[in-house]
């Protein structure tokens, strides 16, 4: 073998191989990679894995892996509700304020019970301090839901206020209408139909923000909250519909006065 | 010797076409080089810049829908402007969406009135925001990990 043809043709090689990868590289990133089914398969079961380990062998180490498991996703759920807490176009400042408040609360207690969790050394302390993590917090039964229908109330409470405000120029424009000698009778008739949904819509969710920003984890534990929680709902989906038939009437109207 | 010589040559030579492929590969993809637009589309047309009319020198984009010119009798909005509000996550104001601005135009029919326009299209919003709000309620998890 030739001492000096050795460098040149390892660098050949190398420098091939190198080539290679990036080719390779860059058609997987093209395509998106391979790994997404999996992925979204675990996902679809948070911390399955950790529990069934915990459940076949509860041990120190498999209860900690399946709280801190817990913990994480709990906290990634809390910085996608503030984000969406943010980004609500029709919150008030106040419940905007409660609402990202409750959440850095919660972030905080979950970060210290998960210091907590890391510093027990026996099985009977673990199986205190798991059931924390959902009983002291509840972030999926009831902060979660919390933010979504404070959200609704608030969005509802919005379109009720501009619903309310395009009555008030329809008015206007009915008298002036009435004035010129028009006949106006439909157009009033869907205008008086158009005020009495937007106050059905305003009656189903006056004061219902404060009444769910006052709900506690406690009041989950105790029954309380859920039903509230459930009249809430239905309160938001009637409150929906009077709005979009608020919104009919107002077409109705427009189309008598042409 | 003079054959040992020319092989390696001969691989060197290769990089610079596999450097051109690899080009070739990243092209496409985002953050690769540009490529032209193979849609049919033609070249892009250049950016107009719109002119705002000076004061007294004709309608503004607003007033042009609103039919001002062609009747005068109607009477103006006396409804309350809405303050605008300063966006999301700012101050924590909720958004009041675009004021209603200077509505002391005369209107036309209803059906083109500047103020009932925007009023529909702030509560369109609003009643989209109610609509977004109750379906991420019923789609989100609900699990607590089986923790009691």
């Amino acid at each position: 073998m030739n001492p000096s043809r050795l460098p040149k043709r390892t660098l050949a090689v190398v420098a091939g191989a190198l080539l290679s990868l990036m080719l390779a590289g860059s058609v997987l990133a093209a395509s998106g990679g391979s790994a997404a089914p999996d992925a979204a398969a675990a996902a679809a079961r948070p911390c399955a894995t950790q529990r069934e380990a915990a459940r076949k062998e509860p041990s120190v180490a498999n209860l900690k892996t399946l709280g801190d498991c817990e913990i994480q996703r709990r906290l990634v759920t809390l910085a996608r509700l503030q984000g969406g807490v943010i980004a609500a176009p029709f919150l008030t400042s106040l419940d905007r304020q409660a609402l990202l408040d409750r959440i850095r609360a919660t972030r905080t207690g979950l970060t210290g019970l998960k210091s907590e969790i890391d510093a027990d050394t026996t099985v009977a302390e673990l199986k205190v301090d798991l059931p924390r993590i959902a009983t002291e917090y509840r972030v999926y039964l009831l902060l979660a839901p919390q933010v979504n229908l404070v959200r609704g109330a608030d969005a509802t409470t919005a379109a009720a206020g501009r619903l309310g405000q395009e009555a008030q120029r329809l008015q206007q424009l009915i008298d002036f209408a009435k004035s010129q000698g028009k006949d106006v009778t439909a157009a009033q008739a869907a205008l008086d139909a158009m005020d009495h949904d937007l106050a059905n819509a305003r009656a189903q969710v006056t004061g219902l923000s404060a009444k769910l920003l006052a709900l506690m984890p406690a009041d989950w534990n105790d029954g309380s909250a859920k039903p509230l929680l459930d009249a809430a709902r239905a309160a938001e989906r009637s409150a929906h519909a009077e709005l979009v038939s608020a919104r009919k009437d107002a077409r109705a109207v427009i189309a008598a006065l042409k | 010797m003079p054959k040992h010589r020319r092989r390696p040559a001969r691989a060197i030579v290769l990089l610079p076409l596999l450097l051109l492929l690899l080009g070739a590969c990243s092209a496409g993809r985002p953050g690769g080089a540009d490529v032209p637009n193979l849609a049919g589309a033609g070249p892009e047309a250049p950016l107009t810049v719109p002119t705002w009319p000076a004061a007294g020198q004709g309608p503004s984009d607003l007033e042009a829908t609103s039919g001002a010119a062609t009747d005068p009798a109607v009477p103006p909005s006396t409804v309350p402007d809405q303050p605008l509000g300063s966006g999301p996550g700012a101050t924590g104001q909720p958004d009041a969406g675009p004021t209603i601005a200077g509505d002391t135009s005369p209107g036309g029919s209803a059906a083109s009135d500047p103020t009932l326009l925007s009023l529909s299209a702030q509560a369109e919003r609003a009643i989209q925001e109610l609509d977004a709000a109750l379906s991420d309620d019923a789609a989100a998890a609900t699990d607590e990990g089986g923790l009691p």
